[in-house]
């Protein structure tokens, strides 16, 4: 017994002494110019397109394709034709007709066709998984001829936005629409895009190499292969970029993000992101059933210190649930300031002058680092008004569970990163507040008829600036009645060699960088 | 009669000091003392000595955030612009009152247990051991992480974690030792002459088997404190903004190439004590061991 003792004890410290050390061990060496390393943090959950509803995104991008890209922001049209040349909507918005561009083959010998076309998007509707719902306005799909394709919805809905999206919306080869998921997580892919995945090893290595007969050609400079080591520790990606071990990196510790830019080797790119947080109050259960208490909180949190600490600065308080950038965005919309003397006062006239003789129970995914840095800042704050608070990371799944068996008995303030399925407001404002009988997504438990028919109405409008109108109406609704802190949109950044050029960020499609784009000089 | 008593007196206490002087002639052991008493110290009077106690309880100081060791925080502060002294003088508290009540929960089911098993013997005995045996076939730290994911991450919940695999070693250990007193012949003569059997448990075999206890129970609070401050480090043991030095590592991870005092010196801190307890423990088991005492003896 006293042996095995002693090794436990030694395998215990080398755990904790290995972690504190690991990010000693970056390696050096010169990168040739035809293949890129892309040191990751994002696991693969799902191969599956259809399924894929996570961070696999950033690999799914290059591997498929939709119809039609998004453009990035300041661009000079809302969208970028990809398998799709153009399309046509018709004027009661329920007939959208794509005509598909000639001579595309996929990965594995297959070619396009309007039938192709038909089979994904039925496959994914079929299998219900992942973000299947944002299919749900499809009445039917009809193969016109070999190169058109036409949607007919049951309502009006933005389906170009929809055809569009980071998820259930990629076009998959005649083959793989007949294979399972099984097939895909065994590490195939059907993909038309302009990368290949030649080899894959869970949460360790994925090596894509370029797909000949992709359809845009590899005239210019391109690299011939990409490597993405999934590296957990961002202490170790910083390292991999000093070292030239890796060109590109989507996570560095805060702190060295601050002052990246000193570095001589490498630089930070911040885009847009339409990621944001947000703090969201039971609104059925005492104290933050009242609207006072709520728009005290909205008061007392200290915005800046949060950015400052969770997002390294990278981020800026948010105006209303929609993101910057984002359609439906409003900038003149009312924002609430730190203000403690107001909150107080907010406090006072809500009837808890003294404060409030419960606990609230604070809970947040323990994945996620900025949730768990701006935590006790969220403590103090509240401190300050008179609200004690309790702290509960939960493994995000647990989160969830305890939302959804909510409002009684549940958590009095969750902590949640949101971002869009796909770049219409619509989907944020009715997931996130619209009446639920049984709590999936709306973690505030608001319930406010005029608000789900305003947002309903503002759907169902082609015509954009009366859309935006109304939901602009509706985002006043939630900051006037504040069943949720909107706390920042975050500033997505990425890290790279100097040498790395063409990396470009489209929040649509987070954390997804276009590697075709990319060349070292 | 009165003489007696009194020779008796004087001898057990001759004993005892006898005992402590063999435990510290060793300088090694006397160094592990010399840390555990400090670390009891800083944490009995973690208020007075921490200069910024508040800020060892948790509160922020964003207007010096992540400044490195100098005169005012002599090893820095951390991402929260909290002095890491204070810190690591608040989390001593919660590390050495982990430690001992882990202890006092294993060591008071643990060796009953061991007590039963060991005395009455025959299916009672199977019973606890196979049990004990069962617990004891999960590697300890998993199966703490285990219960800690299913009950939620707080310090109470962690403390039970460690505390559920870990008894079955004392009952092991108590059993061991009690089967071969009871065979010896002052337990058979007082049987003779009609003591009960829980009489012959409680004074005559528990005292005889406990030295081995008390040198495991030493070592083990090392070990202790490491476990909490590795659940810590996972994020499921104490919660911030107390200060853990598990968690506390765990947090600078994040600043390790440039702020390197948040977790050196937190690591550092789970380092000594842990030493303490090791040097003191192996002190009082070489001591206690009558195959080494000679060394300790006079010429």
């Amino acid at each position: 017994m006293q042996p095995y003792i002693k090794n436990r004890k030694t395998l215990m410290t080398c755990v904790v002494l290995a972690v504190l050390f690991f990010s000693f061990s970056a390696q050096g060496a010169e990168l040739p110019k035809n293949l890129m390393v892309f040191a990751s943090t994002d696991s693969v959950t799902t191969w599956d397109p259809s399924a894929s509803y996570s961070v696999e995104l950033s690999y799914m991008a290059n591997i498929y394709e939709p119809l039609i890209w998004v453009s990035p922001p300041g661009s000079s049209k809302p969208f970028q034709p990809a398998l799709a040349e153009r399309y046509e909507v018709s004027t009661d918005g329920l007939t959208w007709t794509f005509y598909l561009r000639k001579g595309v083959t996929f990965h594995d010998g297959g070619t396009l066709s309007a039938k192709t076309v038909k089979d994904s998007f039925e496959r994914t509707m079929r299998m219900g998984k992942g973000a299947a719902f944002i299919l749900n306005p499809i009445k039917s799909i009809e193969a016109v001829d070999d190169n058109t394709v036409r949607f007919v919805l049951k309502n009006p809905a933005p389906f170009d936005r929809i055809a569009a999206s980071a998820y259930a919306a990629w076009i998959i080869s005649p083959k793989g629409a007949g294979k399972d998921r099984e097939w895909f997580d065994a590490g195939n892919e059907a993909g038309s895009g302009p990368y290949m995945l030649e080899s894959y090893k869970p949460d360790e290595e994925i090596v894509f190499k370029k797909f000949d007969g992709y359809w845009r050609g590899w005239k210019g400079p391109h690299f011939d292969r990409v490597v993405v080591k999934i590296v957990k520790e961002a202490t170790v990606a910083e390292q991999m970029l000093d070292a030239g071990a890796a060109d590109l990196a989507n996570r560095v510790p805060i702190e060295s993000s601050r002052h990246f830019n000193d570095k001589k080797c490498c630089e930070r790119i911040v885009g847009p992101s339409f990621m944001n947080y947000a703090l969201h109050l039971n609104t059925q259960v005492s104290p933050f059933d009242n609207k006072k208490v709520r728009q005290a909180v909205s008061y007392a949190v200290p915005y800046k210190d949060m950015i400052d600490v969770g997002l390294g600065g990278l981020g800026r308080q948010a105006v209303g649930p929609i993101p910057y950038g984002q359609f439906g965005h409003d900038d003149t919309l009312f924002q609430y300031t730190h203000d403690v003397e107001k909150a107080r006062e907010l406090m006072a006239e809500a009837g808890y002058p003294k404060g409030v003789d419960r606990t609230v129970l604070f809970t947040y995914a323990s994945e996620n680092a900025v949730e768990k840095a701006i935590a006790p800042l969220l403590k103090e704050a509240l401190a300050a008004i008179g609200i004690p608070m309790e702290i509960r990371p939960m493994i995000w799944s647990a989160q969830w569970d305890l939302v959804k068996s909510g409002p009684k008995g549940a958590q009095d303030i969750a902590a949640l990163l949101w971002w869009p399925t796909f770049s219409d407001p619509f989907e944020t404002l009715y997931s996130l507040w619209h009446i639920e009988e049984k709590p999936d997504w709306n973690f505030s438990y608001y319930r406010n008829p005029d608000f789900d028919k305003t947002i309903k109405a503002a759907y169902s409008k082609t015509d954009a600036s009366e859309a935006r109108k109304l939901y602009t109406k509706a985002q006043q609704m939630l900051i006037e009645d504040a069943p949720s802190v909107f706390l920042f949109d975050v500033e997505q950044p990425v890290f790279k060699r100097k040498e790395l050029k063409g990396v470009v960020v489209n929040p649509n499609y987070p954390r997804a960088y276009s590697w075709y784009d990319m060349y070292k000089d | 009669m009165k003489e007696e008593v009194l020779n008796k007196r004087f001898r057990r206490t001759r004993d005892a000091f006898r005992a402590a002087t063999r435990v510290f002639r060793n300088p090694v052991t006397t160094f592990g003392a010399l840390i555990l008493v400090l670390l009891i110290a800083t944490a009995l009077f973690a208020p007075y000595i921490a200069p910024f106690p508040d800020q060892g309880r948790g509160l922020s100081n964003l207007e010096e955030r992540l400044a490195p060791p100098s005169l005012r925080h002599p090893l820095g502060t951390d991402n929260l612009g909290r002095d890491i002294l204070s810190r690591l003088i608040f989390g001593a508290r919660i590390s050495l009152k982990a430690a001992l009540l882990v202890v006092s929960i294993v060591v008071l089911v643990g060796v009953p247990l061991g007590l039963i098993a060991g005395y009455i013997g025959g299916k009672v005995d199977e019973f606890i051991m196979r049990f004990a045996d069962m617990i004891l076939a999960f590697p300890s730290l998993l199966l703490a992480i285990a219960i800690v994911a299913s009950l939620g991450p707080n310090l109470f919940n962690a403390l039970i974690a460690i505390s559920l695999p870990w008894w079955p070693w004392y009952t092991r250990l108590m059993r061991s030792q009690v089967v071969t007193v009871k065979e010896s012949p002052f337990i058979e003569s007082a049987r003779a002459v009609g003591v009960s059997s829980v009489r012959i448990m409680l004074r005559h075999i528990l005292p005889n088997c406990l030295s081995p206890i008390i040198v495991q129970a030493t070592l083990d609070m090392g070990y202790i404190v490491l476990s909490i401050a590795a659940l810590g480090f996972l994020g499921l043991g104490t919660q911030p903004p107390a200060a853990d030095w598990g968690v506390m590592v765990s947090d600078g991870r994040e600043f390790f190439l440039k702020q390197w005092w948040i977790s050196t010196f937190s690591g550092g801190a789970i380092f000594l004590s842990v030493l303490g307890f090791n040097l003191v423990g192996d002190g009082i088991r070489e001591a206690m061991d009558p195959k080494i005492r000679w060394r300790f003896q006079r010429n």
